[in-house]
């Protein structure tokens, strides 16, 4: 997985057609840093917990019971 | 007690004088209105004020229940709303440069069933841009402060319909719920709070943060009053697709059962760990823990793992659904953000479609889990925050986003949750406490907090201003 630094940022934006300055790169490029490990927390999560791996997706998202 | 006295009368208060003949709903309505002209601008809570349409609504209150047409205890009673509740020729702004010359052609659901209640809307109050992130300088409209100090903030983002409450300005209000929105500023202004079960209430006409997180629901002064409206606005609602096709409870009947017997679990781990909980905070906790034991319930420890890392699946969720719903004007108009809020959006840009799916599949599998550690207590008890209220001026996002956010396993499971104040800080700021439930246990989760209300006097103190 790459790195995130701010040209990365800029770069992936760029791609996106979304408009971001140096210094906006560089103000969201923590965040996004954080955003990326907490995805790896989620993924070990679920491997840690789920019984039958990827065997589902149910798009009923929420719970309401 | 005269009119100009009861601008901290409860909601139920006041309904049973409007009953007796003791006030009128004009006179209720001109006292509000009279009071947020003398003291919100120190507070900035509302952004709109309907005076004349209040007094409108309020003369026809009067004159129904004079002629013996009673709505219900929300009949003649002023509220005020978070501006992301759509409502129909009245500025409905998100608190964002690009929607300050938005006028709804209709009412959000629970507006119209507010409006079927009697309710007399005072006005729109000021809120987190989009509701979302930290209150910004450069909004549309000055952010929302803590009647409790003013240099302190009010939580968010129904920054404004707490901040009026605690500062007597109307009866009760509805906000938003994606990670804490409501509960948050119902703990650091010393109010109550309701994030009801996900489906309960509509959000149809409601802007969005995230679709998946988003909760419509009640805020007020006492248990009780956020009851008394959440009777008011739950119910099926077709235009919402995830709106439950099922009666609600009546939220009113057993409020005043108590907990005697009751089972009431707590995350130990959580609260024990190093999470960012200060000692006052949960100094206060355990002295409201020591009160339910009081009232009859058990206190027992519950498994916490699930509930810490709902923060980092729903945070996910909801950067990406968020910037889908942003992502034209963030391409667009990004200048028409505030920078706080155009930051945070941008996020969501960053995180692959695979998160978000695995996010999706980890919220199963997490609120399967809440689901286990909940099976053998009646409802999990929390700190509704980690702290009181930062100054603006030491408020820092990027701590609070580090630590697990004691709200978001209600939203992440859709779980009800009620922030009720249990206690202050040593600087005369509000703690609250949260009674989560399982799924359309809404009445149940209310009774669990009334019982430690009315068994306690937090609820009875107000800001001097």
């Amino acid at each position: 997985m790459s790195e995130v630094t701010v040209e990365w940022v800029k770069l992936q934006a760029e791609l996106q057609g979304l408009p971001l300055t140096e210094d906006e790169a560089n103000a969201i490029a923590p965040a996004i840093a954080r955003n990326r490990n907490q995805a790896q927390i989620v993924r070990s999560f679920l491997k840690e917990h789920e019984t039958t791996p990827a065997s589902t997706f149910d798009p009923q998202i929420g719970s309401g019971g | 007690m005269a009119a100009d006295n009861l601008h901290y009368a409860t909601l139920a208060e006041a309904a049973r004088k409007l009953r007796l003949g003791e006030t009128t709903s004009t006179e209720l309505t001109q006292m509000s209105l009279d009071r947020i002209a003398a003291i919100d601008p120190q507070i900035f809570s509302f952004c709109t004020v309907t005076a004349d349409l209040a007094l409108e609504q309020a003369a026809r209150a009067d004159a129904e229940l004079k002629a013996g047409q009673d709505r219900g205890p929300m009949h003649g009673i002023p509220i005020g709303l978070k501006d992301l509740y759509c409502t129909a020729g009245i500025a409905t702004t998100g608190n964002s440069r690009l929607m300050k010359d938005f006028v709804p052609a209709e009412d959000a659901t629970v507006v119209t069933k507010l409006y079927d209640a009697g309710a007399v809307l005072l006005g729109k109050q000021v809120m987190h841009e989009f509701a979302f992130g930290a209150p910004g300088k450069d909004s549309a409209f000055p952010a929302a402060r803590n009647p409790w100090n003013v240099e302190h903030i009010p939580g968010g983002s129904s920054s404004g319909t707490g901040a009026a409450l605690a500062a007597g300005l109307g009866y009760g209000g509805l906000g938003s719920d994606t990670g804490g929105s409501i509960r948050g500023p119902a703990h650091f202004c010393g109010i109550v709070g309701h994030k009801p079960t996900f489906g309960l209430v509509s959000r149809a006409g409601v802007l969005s943060l995230s679709w998946s997180l988003d909760h419509a629901g009640p805020m007020a002064r006492t248990v009780e009053d956020t009851a008394i409206m959440l009777q008011a606005i739950a119910g099926y609602d077709a235009k919402d697709a995830f709106s439950v096709p099922s009666a609600p409870a009546d939220y009113l009947a057993d409020l005043n059962g108590g907990v005697s017997g009751m089972t009431l679990g707590v995350p130990q781990e959580w609260l024990d760990g190093d999470y960012g909980i200060s000692d006052e905070v949960r100094a206060a906790f355990n002295a409201a823990l020591d009160v339910y034991r009081s009232l009859g319930a058990t206190i027992v420890a519950v498994e916490s793992d699930a509930m810490i890392k709902s923060r980092n699946i729903g945070n996910l969720l909801l950067l990406s659904e968020a910037y889908s719903y942003h992502e034209n004007d963030l391409k667009a108009h990004p200048e028409l953000f505030g920078t706080g809020a155009r930051n945070r959006f941008r996020e969501g840009a960053f995180i692959p479609a695979s998160d978000y799916v695995q996010a999706q599949r980890a919220r199963k599998v997490c609120t399967e889990l809440i689901r286990e550690a909940m099976k053998d207590v009646d409802a999990v008890l929390l700190p509704s925050g980690t702290d009181a209220a930062n100054r603006f001026d030491h408020s820092n996002p990027e701590a609070m986003y580090r630590n697990p956010n004691v709200m978001m396993p209600a939203n992440v499971a859709g779980l009800p949750a009620v922030s009720v104040p249990c206690g202050f800080s040593a600087n005369t700021l509000p703690i609250g406490m949260q009674v989560i439930g399982r799924a359309f246990e809404d009445a149940q989760v209310l009774r669990i907090a009334q019982a430690y209300e009315q068994a306690t006097d937090w609820h009875n103190r107000h800001p001097d201003l």
